[in-house]
């Protein structure tokens, strides 16, 4: 084992500037990807079968499918300019973006499905009786409750997603994995370079885990209060 | 003759199980202390939830200040401001303290100032002895204490009527005193109520109309003294027996 190249300034450049795109797309999918969960989620509890349908329908495909796929059918379908910024293919970034949004999407609306419906039935009837809207209700005493619930779920979701991402080398996007792979090829150190890209996944990964059951502890301390 | 508080004609509620909780309810409840008892699974709360829209009538009508309520025009949501709701198993907002509990639909739905809602908020925690627990989590406190916390809540809107759905049923028996005690002096004060209970000593002292039901009917209305103390009718007499023991 020969793991001299992390001591070579520029390969351990690359795999730093790596890990953080690795992490801005991450970042990127998890919150754009709630915030687009909102409408599967919405539809999925409404009332109306036709919109129950097709909340459904999305959800279960794209949880059925797997994302490299949905990457490559997205790339057949759309093809945009190759557009240089920042050293990357703007255009494929974009179209990668887009399948991990929509990916990220119907994962995070079957939990936030979950922590909605966790919420006891007595809560939104509170909130009714008081004269409060149905979005009044939502807004101020599901939501809060359901957030709190979900947090473990969000968490290895986040997680999830920061793995996920590893796809977007196919689309030669200089994340970690595409990083690996130009120190790879430059050293030919196979074993040792995808060694040390395993444990800096794990230190992200493990980090982001460990972070988010903080968070879930405070605010369950606040709760208790 | 007492007035009218709400009017209910022909009332049926079915559930989409098929079963039917009310069948061809029509009664007056009028002004005062109104107790509905009778067996469980009798319709009595599910009469009870179609005074606030809580549950949507199947057919029928039901009218309160000279309006038909459950009408596709009918504003709900003032309906709700006037008629306000306890519930057996409290419901107060777990990620809220006592005071942003009273406090939250006075600003949303009333549209109160912050500072006025708090006033108005602490002046009915007093009322119904919590003042001290203003900054607490719900969490914090004993069945009794949230129950009356959630009638503090409820009076906070300012109702005409409060509807009491087996307010004391989920409570240890040392707490359900505290609990009568203020919907008593609430009653003093010529607040309305209807009250689903099984509180028997409690119906006999405050009630002036009492509602027996089974099978989701009416089966008879009228004053303590006929239905409690001289019951006639076999239902009746057969449910207050089994009730004593």
């Amino acid at each position: 084992m020969d793991f001299s190249f992390l001591l070579d300034v520029f390969y351990i450049n690359t795999l730093i500037r790596g890990l953080i795109i690795t992490i801005v797309l991450a970042l990127i999918a998890v919150s754009l990807g709630m915030l687009l969960a909102i409408v599967p989620t919405y539809f999925r509890l409404s009332k109306f079968k036709f919109l129950n349908i097709i909340g459904t329908a999305y959800v279960e495909v794209i949880r059925g499918t797997p994302l490299l796929v949905q990457i490559m059918i997205i790339y057949a379908f759309v093809e945009l300019p190759v557009m240089t910024f920042l050293g990357m293919d703007f255009g494929a970034f974009l179209l990668g973006m887009f399948a991990l949004l929509i990916n990220s999407s119907a994962y995070a609306s079957e939990t936030f499905r979950a922590g909605i419906l966790s919420v006891d039935r007595g809560q939104k009837e509170a909130g009714l009786s008081l004269g409060l809207t149905e979005p009044q209700t939502m807004r101020y005493i599901i939501m809060p409750q359901a957030i709190k619930n979900i947090m473990p779920a969000l968490g290895n979701e986040f997680v999830t997603l920061i793995k996920e991402t590893s796809i977007f080398m196919y689309l030669g996007i200089a994340e970690l994995m595409y990083s690996a792979q130009i120190v790879k090829t430059a050293t030919y150190q196979t074993k040792e370079v995808y060694i040390v890209t395993a444990i800096m996944y794990f230190i992200l990964t493990f980090t982001t885990s460990k972070l988010m059951s903080k968070l879930e502890k405070r605010m369950r301390l606040q709760d208790a209060k | 003759m007492p007035n009218k508080l709400f009017q209910i004609k022909n009332l049926y509620k079915k559930f989409n199980d098929g079963t039917t909780a009310l069948n061809n309810v029509t009664l007056d409840i009028n002004e005062g202390i109104t107790i509905i008892i009778g067996p469980s699974g009798s319709g009595k709360s599910t009469l009870l939830r179609t005074l606030n829209l809580m549950e949507s009538p199947s057919s029928g009508e039901i009218i309160y200040n000279n309006q038909v309520i459950n009408s596709k025009n009918h504003k709900v949501y003032d309906h709700r401001k006037d008629v306000g709701m306890v519930f057996q198993s409290f419901n107060l907002f777990g990620h809220l303290t006592v005071l942003e509990n009273l406090n939250l639909a006075q600003i949303k739905v009333l549209k109160i100032k912050k500072e006025l809602a708090k006033a108005q908020s602490l002046d009915y925690l007093e009322k119904v002895g919590l003042l001290d627990k203003a900054n607490q989590y719900p969490s914090k406190l004993s069945g009794g204490q949230k129950q009356r916390i959630a009638i503090a809540r409820s009076l906070c809107m300012g109702p005409k009527v409060i509807l009491f759905d087996e307010p004391t049923s989920a409570l240890d028996p040392e707490m359900i005193g505290e609990v009568l005690a203020v919907m008593k002096s609430l009653a003093n004060q010529g607040m309305h109520m209807v009250i689903v209970s099984h509180e028997m000593q409690f119906a006999k002292e405050i009630a002036d109309q009492i509602i027996f039901m089974d099978n989701g009917e009416i089966i008879q209305v009228g004053s303590a003294t006929e239905i409690l103390s001289n019951p006639t009718k076999k239902r009746i007499i057969d449910f207050l027996d089994r009730m004593e023991f």
